[in-house]
């Protein structure tokens, strides 16, 4: 009776542990999605602004681009909290995107439609999206997590 | 999580170290380059801010906490313009410091000097 009740108790402490992992492990996939997300909204909030001149209308996206590009730090510093090299290598490629979103004449009365920065800017949001997807894809999986 | 007078330097902070929150002191949505930009611009928070520390030769601990974000324009004008201004990297270095309190914001951090090298080699 006693080693039933033991193996019940066994039973219940590894599977809860398990579902924990398995549960860590779909956080894992919806951030990827997060960042997928939001290195396409700054994509596209860049590519708006950099096919044309500058306008007093560009002030709200402007500044949600500098905001989403935050986000997307944080998100890729979550993620990666873990894995130095991962977090290193995703930084690395948000720091490209933030150049070609935000350098030169961007939020300036300045600026000026630049189609070789529209390209840039594509490129550097889909390559976020590829380093985070690659990066996670390399992480290992987790399969028992102790509760902290 | 920091001591209120230690960066994440590791420095500590000493009684002659002036501390500039960029949202309080100075704008909540810094952006742009020039005057005609706003007032939150790249130019006016180095000419308020950072040749008067320099000049001086005053340390200042540079507060980033609670930005929406910093654009790389408005840190290459502000932080990149000092070595426009024949300021060294090597003063720069020794005369700022920054805080932040989230980690993902170490990210400024990082461009910041990062824009303060690429001036430095684009003027020699």
């Amino acid at each position: 009776m006693l080693g039933f009740i033991a193996v019940k108790i066994a039973e219940f402490w590894f599977s809860s542990h398990v579902n924990n992992a398995g549960y860590l492990e779909s956080e894992r996939s919806v951030d990827v999605e997060e960042i997928k997300r939001l290195a396409t909204e700054i994509g596209d909030i860049g590519v708006g602004l950099w096919t044309k001149n500058w306008s007093e209308d560009d002030l709200v996206d402007e500044r949600r681009s500098v905001a989403r590009l935050r986000d997307l730090t944080s998100a890729v510093s979550l993620l990666f909290e873990d894995h130095e090299e991962f977090k290193k290598a995703a930084l690395l490629e948000v720091d490209r995107l933030d150049e070609a979103v935000t350098s030169g004449d961007f939020g300036t009365r300045r600026r000026k439609a630049d189609p070789a920065r529209v390209a840039a800017i594509m490129e550097g949001a889909s390559s976020v999206s590829f380093c985070a997807k690659k990066c996670r894809r390399r992480m290992a999986p987790l399969w028992f997590v102790r509760r902290k | 999580m920091d001591h209120p007078s230690a960066g994440r330097s590791g420095k500590v902070t000493d009684s002659k170290e002036q501390v500039v929150k960029v949202v309080k002191d100075f704008h909540p949505l810094p952006a742009g380059r020039y005057l005609e930009d706003g007032p939150g611009n790249g130019t006016t928070f180095r000419e308020k801010f950072l040749v008067p520390a320099l000049q001086q030769h005053r340390d200042l601990l540079i507060d980033l906490d609670d930005a929406p974000g910093y654009p790389s324009s408005f840190l290459e004008e502000a932080f990149g313009g000092l070595v426009r201004l024949k300021f060294s990297p090597e003063v720069i270095r020794k005369f700022l410091r920054f805080r932040v309190t989230d980690p993902a914001d170490e990210r400024y951090i990082r461009r910041i000097w990062e824009h303060v090298e690429r001036a430095a080699a684009a003027v020699h």
